[in-house]
């Protein structure tokens, strides 16, 4: 039994998944290999980023890791416990006190019919919170949500605040980790600084680690200590933030790098 | 001027009220000239756009002048309006998928609008939307016009609509925000490919976008927008390299960057406004940290210093605040 | 930037009353009135409506039988005012039944997906091919004629159509990325389903239970008409029409007609409410 406190938080082995689509009398079956062999590993105390573009097999892997689909083979382990999807609620349950997420989209991620107080007092209660109201008002306080707004509808709230509420979601499992998949990539670019900032907030007191999956190397050199680069579902480049976004080893990195805009350089 | 906007005033009605989208907006493009309009949300930059090509939702309240090549859009007849409409102005939209008909073929796409007014047999046409494709970057353009818009990727379906924009020959081109929904790498190509055929072609290029550093690389001149109204107008070097309004500043600032992390980025306070929310006086007022007793009192107008049109009390060249 | 008031809106039934209109409003209220005449049906009646009084048959309308009598006598006001128990309570039933079974193998078939929902799908179609009257008959034929047996036997014959709406309906919600959120937050499926999935389609769902009222109550009084539902001597609106219209040739009209307009009138305000708060759906939220 390996000794769980030694043991990496989150180690990705050997992941690989396929689909299979066609495969009808006249259509052979074609499998397409959305993930290939993916393997990395998350260091204790460290934000990990994970770049890459559409079709790069970065949203396959945090589906993965969430346990909303399973891979075709390879591993995954938390805290040297090897995970495997399950549909029955314990489990399902026991995982969310792992990994938590938050999504692009700040519209549809809540449900639209649920005030923002009771959607997390609903989740609180799911966890087994004492004293749920007083935890909701500290989750709420923490993300800069007043009381007012708790009151109130989603469709009442802005993309940032339905975003602050989603991270408030999130912490609510008090998990280990939270994956924040292109989570500031639609909000305003004042607004994405806020955010930002209060997710380092978060983490001065809380041990929770970030995993960011997004194709905005300035957030991700702003949020994450190490990152892999993804590329058609295969790692390129992977090493410390400042190192492989400061010196890019991979054609494909450098290329997303010439991609941001620079003012500085003129295009033709 | 090709384009000239004079206090242009939109409102919305949502239930029984009224809203103020777009406060107070003057602008001009000339003929070759790009511009960019940069805004967060509830800056008002689409609905600028929409008083500019008429489209504005039932109900709108319009007040100010749009005259395109000198003429009143406001004025215009139904058939006047069709024409300019359709040989005037090319628009890009953000995501291509949702106006192209997912049922007809590229082909198909292109030729229709063209068909309508273009005497040319049909053979010629196709000649014409076919080097379009090539102008544009596409590969194999034949390839291109028998597919369908699934079959093809967003970075290619966006450089069709360009194409379609491009096939009437018109003397502006409207783009509202054509590279957001892309992948990093295909916008660095389509952003390219904008400023190429700006170029090439000599048109006025009116861009909206929320990234200044996008502006800044593609387009002439660049202008902010804030709860409906043009803070700051200059040319997009000097706005970049030294931007005269707080709210342009801080914009700039609380950007995080590729090149070092921020112990924490520099911050705005507050949200974006929209126009019906603003208070009196300057509507970034609330959120600045620069702020004198005047600012929330009366509205700054946009006044010229120089190369800059700045709508500030503070003047050009105010003290770097935060 | 939030207020208060900004935040909770106009009231509730403000809200259905403008949605409902001028006509919806008087479908309600003509609703709410034959809801009373059910419930007060015995101070209401002026007569017993099972006092047969042969000498007094087929009576012209006068003070004491304010519609006159029908073939055995009977006041036929009094026998519209009891008939709007059974004008009310058998719909009510039918719809009641069908829709519970209905949410029910429509949200397992949603959330499941898979094979689970092939497998449903595939039943709910087979059923469809069975008319809802036909039902009726096979079952009035096995067991027994009645009231009771009626209701069940359209209940049963009109799952597969509610089911199949609502199952597609569910099918989009359950697509919408807070599903699956709630999913990642571990919650379970039953208590997904339960306190997110239904609560969704319910708009949806509760206007098409509006409707098939309607169609409930018209179908429910035609299998009373063929003889396979309410027996006589029981006041039912359906029934009245067929004992009616065997006399109607011989120029006694009003049993019919007074039964065939309540019919009318209570399927008529059923389908226009109904149908004004279906108008509610495609408003984006």
């Amino acid at each position: 039994m390996l000794d769980s406190s030694s043991a990496a938080p989150l180690v990705v082995a050997g992941l690989r998944k396929t689909f299979a689509i066609g495969g009808g009398l006249l259509q052979p079956r074609r499998e397409i290999v959305a993930v290939n062999g993916v393997s990395f590993e998350v260091a204790a105390g460290r934000n990990f980023g994970i770049i890459g573009e559409s079709g790069s097999g970065k949203t396959t892997i945090a589906r993965i890791l969430l346990g909303l689909e399973s891979a075709t083979s390879g591993d995954v382990m938390f805290f040297g416990e090897r995970f495997a999807r399950s549909r029955r609620a314990t489990e399902r349950l026991a995982h969310a006190r792992r990994i938590q997420m938050v999504f692009q989209d700040p519209y549809s991620s809540l449900d639209p019919r649920q005030t923002i107080g009771d959607g997390l007092r609903e989740l609180l209660r799911l966890y087994d919170t004492e004293h749920v109201d007083h935890e909701c008002q500290q989750l709420l306080d923490k993300v800069g949500i007043s009381r007012a707004l708790a009151a109130a509808l989603p469709r009442r709230l802005s993309g940032g605040q339905r975003q602050r509420v989603a991270i408030a979601r999130a912490l609510a499992a008090k998990p280990r980790f939270i994956l924040l998949d292109e989570a500031v990539a639609s909000l305003d670019v004042s607004i994405q600084a806020q955010i930002l900032n209060m997710l380092a907030d978060i983490q001065k007191d809380s041990s929770v680690q970030y995993i960011l999956i997004s194709h905005n190397l300035a957030v991700v050199r702003q949020l994450t200590d190490d990152c892999i680069v993804m590329h058609r579902g295969a790692i390129v480049e992977r090493g410390a933030t400042e190192d492989v976004l400061a010196n890019p080893q991979h054609e494909y990195t450098a290329q997303l790098r010439n991609s941001i805009p620079n003012p500085e350089k003129p295009l033709q | 001027m090709l384009l000239d906007i004079r206090n242009l005033v939109v409102e919305l009605p949502v239930g029984r009220e009224l809203r103020r989208i777009v406060a107070d907006v003057s602008l001009g493009i000339r003929e070759g000239e790009s511009l960019a309009l940069v805004g967060e949300s509830g800056s008002g930059k689409s609905m600028t756009t929409k008083a500019i090509t008429r489209t504005l939702p039932d109900g709108a309240q319009v007040s100010g002048e749009v005259l395109f090549d000198g003429k009143l859009v406001g004025a215009m007849s139904k058939r006047e309006l069709e024409t300019y409409r359709r040989e005037q102005i090319g628009l890009i939209y953000q995501d291509p998928r949702a106006h192209i008909n997912p049922v007809r073929r590229i082909e198909d796409f292109l030729l229709e609008g063209l068909l309508l007014f273009d005497r040319r047999p049909r053979a010629e046409l196709r000649r014409v939307i076919s080097d379009l494709l090539a102008e544009v970057g596409i590969a194999d353009p034949d390839r291109c016009l028998k597919s369908y818009p699934h079959q093809l990727s967003g970075g290619m379906l966006q450089r069709v609509a360009i194409a379609a924009a491009l096939s009437t020959e018109p003397r502006l081109l409207l783009a509202d925000e054509p590279t957001t929904a892309l992948d990093v790498t295909t916008q660095a190509e389509v952003a390219q490919l904008l400023k190429q055929l700006q170029a090439r072609r000599g048109l006025a290029v009116l861009f909206i976008t929320h990234d200044l550093d996008l502006a800044a690389q593609i387009c002439d001149r660049t202008a902010v927008m804030y709860a409906g109204r043009i803070v700051e107008m200059q040319p997009s070097r000097t706005l970049y390299a030294s931007p005269a309004h707080p709210y342009t500043r801080g914009l700039l600032q609380s950007r995080p960057s590729v090149d070092r992390r921020y112990e924490r980025l520099p911050t705005l306070p507050g949200s974006p406004t929209p126009a019906y929310e603003a208070p009196a006086g300057c509507p970034f007022a609330p959120r600045c940290a620069d702020r004198m007793p005047v600012c929330s009192t009366y509205v700054p107008h946009l006044t010229r210093h120089g190369l800059a049109e700045l709508a500030c009390h503070l003047g050009a060249g105010a003290p770097g605040g935060n | 930037m939030q207020t208060a008031e900004a935040i909770t809106g106009p009231g509730r039934l403000a809200r259905i009353l403008e949605q409902l209109g001028v006509a919806g409003t008087l479908a309600l209220l003509l609703m709410a009135g034959v809801c009373l005449v059910a419930i007060f049906a015995p101070w209401i009646a002026p007569h017993d409506p099972l006092e047969v009084d042969i000498a007094n048959a087929f009576g012209p309308p006068s003070a004491t039988n304010l519609l006159g009598t029908d073939t055995l006598g009977r006041d036929i006001l009094s026998r519209l005012i009891w008939g709007s128990r059974t004008a009310l309570l058998g719909p009510l039933a039918i719809v009641a039944l069908s829709g519970s079974l209905a949410a029910v193998i429509a949200l397992t078939a949603a959330w499941k997906r898979g094979w689970v929902d092939m497998v449903i799908s595939r039943i709910i179609d087979i059923q469809f091919a069975f008319p809802a009257i036909l039902l009726a008959l096979l079952v009035a034929a096995a067991f027994s004629s009645g009231f009771w047996p009626a209701v069940v036997a359209l209940a049963l014959a009109s799952v597969p159509h509610k089911a199949r709406l609502l199952r597609s309906e569910a099918l989009r919600e359950r697509a919408q990325p807070y599903i699956e959120a709630l999913e990642v937050q571990g919650m379970s499926g039953p208590s997904i389903t339960v306190r997110h999935l239904f609560p969704a389609v319910w708009p949806l769902f509760s206007t098409q239970l509006i409707l098939s009222f309607g169609y409930a109550t018209i179908e429910l009084a035609a299998i009373s008409f063929i003889g396979l539902g309410i027996q006589a001597p029981t006041p039912d609106w359906g029934l009245m029409v067929a004992q009616g219209q065997a006399t109607l040739i011989q120029g006694e009209f009003r049993e019919a007609l007074s039964a065939g307009i309540c019919i009318v009138a209570v399927v008529t305000a059923v389908t226009i409410i109904g149908d004004r708060l279906s108008h509610n759906h495609g408003r984006s939220i």
